[in-house]
């Protein structure tokens, strides 16, 4: 009798363990670059820039927009690492990269400006489990922490595409005072059959609002803000 | 004493008075080098200017080091490296139009000094005083064959005309102040003077103690009265003021700027005064 009362809710223990492991590796992917070597990667590149400084009424606003075509050729892969060499207007760059993201030398960049890349971590990814990584930038006499926060949202099945979020944000020191932020946001669509990303959108949003104190007196002067948005989408992969 | 009959020389003494007159000597030209030297008077708009360039400077420097910081995270993916679009600085503009109130203001304090020292009339009555045609023909009234308005005319004007020289004062430029005044006004846009009027407004509710630039504002917001720009007109011998009522009145009661001209070499250090230093950028 006890037998028979047990055979129904093991079965379903085991029925619903099946479902959550095999719901739980379709959803979970390896987010890597997979390039072919010798190809060239070709991405239309659409910025828009705002910058706006506002002091009382008088409010100065200077939008820019550029749309360039960047290149991407992979000239080899060794030792699990891709030597780029990326080209977009007038700068030509070369890039070691690993299928994770991570540049590990950028040779003829200077070092202080090198920007610091989000990167893929190893292994699966689960949806909506953020990843982050973060680093101590250097600012004026001191540093400042910077992340990114890297999201795998979705996964479309039938085109094989993940979706990946991104978030950065760097710490500046902020009062009563001054106060400052900058932050970023965007996301990738990664094919993961091909290995590379089809689009990639994200913006960098500063805000700087200044203002003057004495003693109790608090005024604020100026207001400084800017975006900067760049979409990049590939148009073509040769041969 | 000694044998030869001379003075006892007391060398020790000697050593003595002079060891003490080097004393003296040092003591005073010490002195003479550590006394306070009195700081040379600034000009009434010095504070308000400093304070702004101060928070220029600072706010420069914010967003020179946050654009770096900007520029770091510009490129999150290290694959698609494009080059960042760098858009115009728009806080350029505000710094442009700072750039006209500090070649304005200058020139505001100077017609307001002209004004405090000519548009009382106290000035032309010294100087009708002192004109030399007056005193040198004083004597000679009355004679019939004398006529003393011919002499005394060009003497007086010729006076006249070498004090203002000396003085620095240009009879074209400065006869009709108001009229200057508004030149100046009017080279600034009528949004960014309501600019400058909040950043006055700013700074006196930081600084409410701060009484040359609290004179310097209230002239520019009420500028000159028209007795004031005929009495310097009058002073510089030239009727050409403007004879329209003139919108700025230059208030010199007691609550007013009367004392735009003062000097501000008194360290302020209570509340609501500025610090001693006015160009701290640095710190």
């Amino acid at each position: 009798m006890l037998r028979i009362a047990r055979f129904p809710f093991f079965s379903l223990l085991a029925v619903l363990a099946l479902v959550c492991t095999l719901s739980g590796s379709a959803s979970a992917v390896t987010l890597s670059y997979k390039l072919k070597v010798g190809s060239t990667y070709t991405y239309e590149v659409i910025q828009r820039a705002k910058s706006e400084a506002t002091s009382n009424d008088v409010r100065s606003l200077h939008p820019m927009e550029r749309t360039s075509r960047l290149e991407i050729t992979v000239l080899a892969f060794r030792d699990s690492v891709y030597v780029l060499d990326i080209s977009s207007g007038d700068r030509r760059v070369r890039r070691y990269l690993r299928p994770n993201g991570m540049v590990i030398a950028t040779p003829g960049e200077p070092g202080p400006m090198v920007p610091f890349f989000a990167t893929f971590a190893e292994g699966d990814w689960q949806p909506g489990k953020p990843q982050t990584i973060s680093t101590s930038l250097p600012s004026g006499k001191g540093s400042v922490n910077a992340r990114w926060e890297t999201t795998f949202t979705g996964l479309d099945t039938t085109q094989k595409k993940a979706t990946i979020g991104i978030s950065g944000e760097v710490m500046l020191p902020t009062d009563r005072v001054i106060s400052r932020t900058l932050n970023a946001k965007g996301t990738m669509i990664l094919n993961l059959e091909t290995g590379c990303p089809e689009r990639a959108d994200w913006t960098i949003s500063y805000e700087m609002n200044y203002a003057n104190k004495e003693i109790a007196v608090i005024r604020d002067l100026w207001l400084v803000r800017e975006t900067h948005s760049t979409s990049c989408r590939l148009t073509g992969v040769k041969p | 004493m000694p044998s030869d009959g001379g003075e006892t020389v007391n060398i020790p003494s000697l050593i003595r008075k002079g060891a003490a007159g080097l004393f003296f000597f040092l003591a005073t030209t010490f002195a003479a080098h550590t006394q306070p030297v009195a700081p040379a008077p600034q000009s009434p708009e010095a504070p308000f200017a400093a304070w702004l360039m101060n928070n220029e400077a600072r706010a420069m420097a914010i967003l020179a080091s946050d654009r770096l910081l900007s520029d770091r995270i510009s490129e999150p993916f290290g694959l698609l490296g494009a080059v960042p679009l760098s858009p115009a600085k728009s806080e350029q503009d505000i710094w442009a139009i700072h750039l006209q109130y500090y070649r304005f203001l200058p020139e505001a304090v100077e017609i307001a000094k002209l004004a405090r020292r000519f548009g009382s009339g106290e000035f032309a009555r010294v100087f009708d005083q002192a004109f030399p045609g007056n005193w040198i023909c004083a004597p000679v009234i009355g004679v019939p064959t004398f006529h003393v308005r011919e002499v005394a005319l060009p003497l007086n004007t010729a006076f006249r005309e070498s004090i203002l020289v000396c003085m620095g004062v240009d009879k074209d430029r400065d006869a009709d102040l108001t009229e200057r005044l508004k030149r100046g006004q009017e080279s600034i846009s009528a949004d960014n003077r309501r600019l400058q009027g909040q950043y006055f407004e700013t700074f006196l509710a930081l600084y409410p103690n701060n009484r040359p630039v609290r004179a310097l504002d209230v002239f520019l917001k009420n500028g000159m009265k028209k007795s004031t720009a005929q009495g310097v007109a009058s002073a510089l011998g030239l009727n050409t003021a403007s004879t329209t009522e003139s919108a700025f009145g230059f208030d010199e009661s007691p609550g007013g700027s009367a004392d735009t001209t003062a000097p501000a070499t008194e360290p302020d250090t209570d509340a609501g005064s500025m610090p001693a230093d006015l160009f701290n950028i640095l710190k």
